[in-house]
């Protein structure tokens, strides 16, 4: 019947299969799958084409379509600024924690638990519950730090005392609200140059950075780099510099704003409403190789040959076939 | 002579281009096995995707940047990219709606007289342009508005601009230029 025989034989269990299990099947390249509706709404494709409305839920479940890979915030959230090494917090307690916290600009990669930053962490005096939990809080968002060494050594110089901060409820996730509140308040007392924080700041601070807005921060650079260059160069240049706190405060702002554009667009309950024509997926089906297939605007025209189409129940075999449609 | 302000010009935006992109990677090829209403492209490497509710037909690179044309207003422009956003979540990748940009308005408008344009080349040397032989309009350039309108003998013209406010800025702009110049003088 056909030249290709073999392509057919093929194209027909193939067939079979289609109307059978409803499922989406890649042939050979050459061969086109055709949907046919009563209203001959085309999808046509170079190698398949897909039934209109017949949504293949093999693809539901998929985390890394490509994308890029999400940061899930307890374990590994980054942030743009770094806060430079050596200094030391402490507690009204008088628990030492270092904070090299803020976020190092990686892509997505493992915060290494340093061993030499925890073993320094542990090094420290006055170590004692929240503290330990703090350390290993802290040091999924470290990277190696430059001067570990100088960390015992140096807790004379930027003692702050952070009342009231979070450490022992959550340390899984607390690495997000008490870093947060760690730089924040790190940046305001370099700007301010007070060595003790009343707890009325501190509680200030926290409420000022929910933790909704928290959940905002994400990585700022690579795959996901903001629209402003300036910003990230600054981000990078900054590195140890004291300079970044206003910019990265600033820049939180600019984060949250991105946020709250974005999100609506996961509710998703307006933007949707495309299925609506999209019901009338029959079992009317074309299978046959192209010849042409031509567009202009809305209109399409077809050139089909070697084929045979299944239509109203009915199959029905050709050599040429020629169709037109409007979309 | 009347003065311009008396009339009203119908300007009607016929297209209006927009950008934004996903963030995310997107791979074309599941796009065009699974959307609806695509056109896979691989020799140009993108998917086109067009939409019937805002009547918008957008290009899909795997990158994530989308262009998105055919939207009579800004408003359209924006919800149409959101919805096409939302069916590029719905087939499953983690898109995020950033960077949403108007890039180009483009508008027309049928002035109610015919144009002299080499007068009208002629009043406005610098700014305005005409070769008869590449192009039948003269086209003048507003820069401030970064708005450009090219001018045809029969009166119509065509304005493209950042937005529509330059759009419409420009044509006010330009008519009485144009007023000064028409064909139907005795």
């Amino acid at each position: 019947m056909f030249a290709d025989e073999g392509v057919e034989g093929r194209v027909l269990d193939s067939l079979r299969q289609v109307t059978v299990s409803q499922n989406m099947r890649l042939l050979s390249h050459f061969v086109c799958f055709v949907s046919v509706h009563l209203y001959l709404t085309f999808c046509c494709l170079f190698s398949v084409v897909i039934p209109a409305a017949q949504n293949v839920p093999s693809f539901s479940s998929k985390s890394s379509c490509g994308s890029v890979a999400t940061f899930s915030l307890p374990a590994g959230i980054t942030y743009p600024v770094q806060i430079p090494a050596g200094v030391t917090l402490q507690t009204a307690s008088g628990h030492f924690y270092k904070v090299n916290v803020p976020v190092m600009v990686t892509r997505g990669s493992q915060h290494v638990l340093n061993p030499a930053a925890v073993a320094r962490s542990s090094a420290l005096t006055h170590l004692s519950d929240p503290a330990p939990a703090a350390s290993v809080c802290e040091t999924p968002l470290n990277r190696q730090s430059a001067d570990g060494a100088s960390l015992a050594a140096s807790d004379a110089q930027s003692e702050f005392t952070l009342d009231g901060i979070e450490f022992s409820p959550q340390p899984a996730d607390m690495s997000t609200p008490p870093a947060q509140a760690l730089r924040s308040d790190y940046s305001r007392q370099q700007r301010e140059q007070s060595t003790a924080l009343p707890d009325l700041q501190t509680e200030a601070l926290q409420t000022e950075l929910k933790f909704k807005q928290l959940l905002d921060i994400t990585q700022l650079d690579g795959v996901a780099d903001s629209s402003s260059d300036t910003e990230e160069d600054g981000d990078d240049d900054d590195d140890l510099g004291l300079v970044g706190e206003k910019e990265f405060l600033g820049m939180i702002n600019e984060e949250e704003e991105l946020e709250e554009e974005e999100d609506p667009l996961n509710s998703g309950d307006d933007v949707s409403e495309q299925d609506i024509p999209e019901i009338f997926d029959t079992e009317n089906v074309i299978v046959c190789q192209y010849d042409k297939i031509h567009r202009s605007k809305n209109r399409w025209k077809f050139y089909l040959k070697d084929g045979v189409m299944s239509y109203g129940g009915k199959d029905y075999v050709f050599s040429k076939a020629v169709g037109e449609a409007e979309w | 002579m009347e003065p311009s302000n008396d009339v009203a010009l119908d300007i009607i935006v016929s297209n209006v281009v927009s950008v934004f992109r996903t963030r995310c990677h997107l791979n074309l090829r599941t796009i065009g096995l699974e959307g609806s209403n695509v056109i896979y492209k691989p020799e140009m490497g993108k998917v086109l995707m067009k939409l019937r509710k805002p009547r918008i037909t957008a290009s899909i690179w795997s990158s994530g940047k989308i262009i998105c044309t055919g939207a009579t207003s800004e408003e359209e422009a924006k919800l149409g990219a959101r919805r096409l956003a939302r069916c590029l979540q719905k087939i499953g990748f983690k898109v995020r709606f950033t960077d949403f940009k108007v890039v180009n308005v483009l508008a027309v408008c049928s002035l109610p007289f015919q144009i002299r344009l080499i007068e009208f080349t002629k009043n406005n040397r610098p700014i305005a342009s005409y070769e008869p032989e590449i192009h039948p309009a003269a086209s003048y350039r507003i820069k401030n508005l970064r708005s450009t309108v090219q001018v045809f003998s029969t009166g119509n013209i065509t304005v493209t601009g950042p937005n529509v406010q330059s759009v419409a800025s420009a044509v006010e702009q330009i008519y009485p230029l144009l007023f000064e110049c028409q064909k139907t003088r005795s």
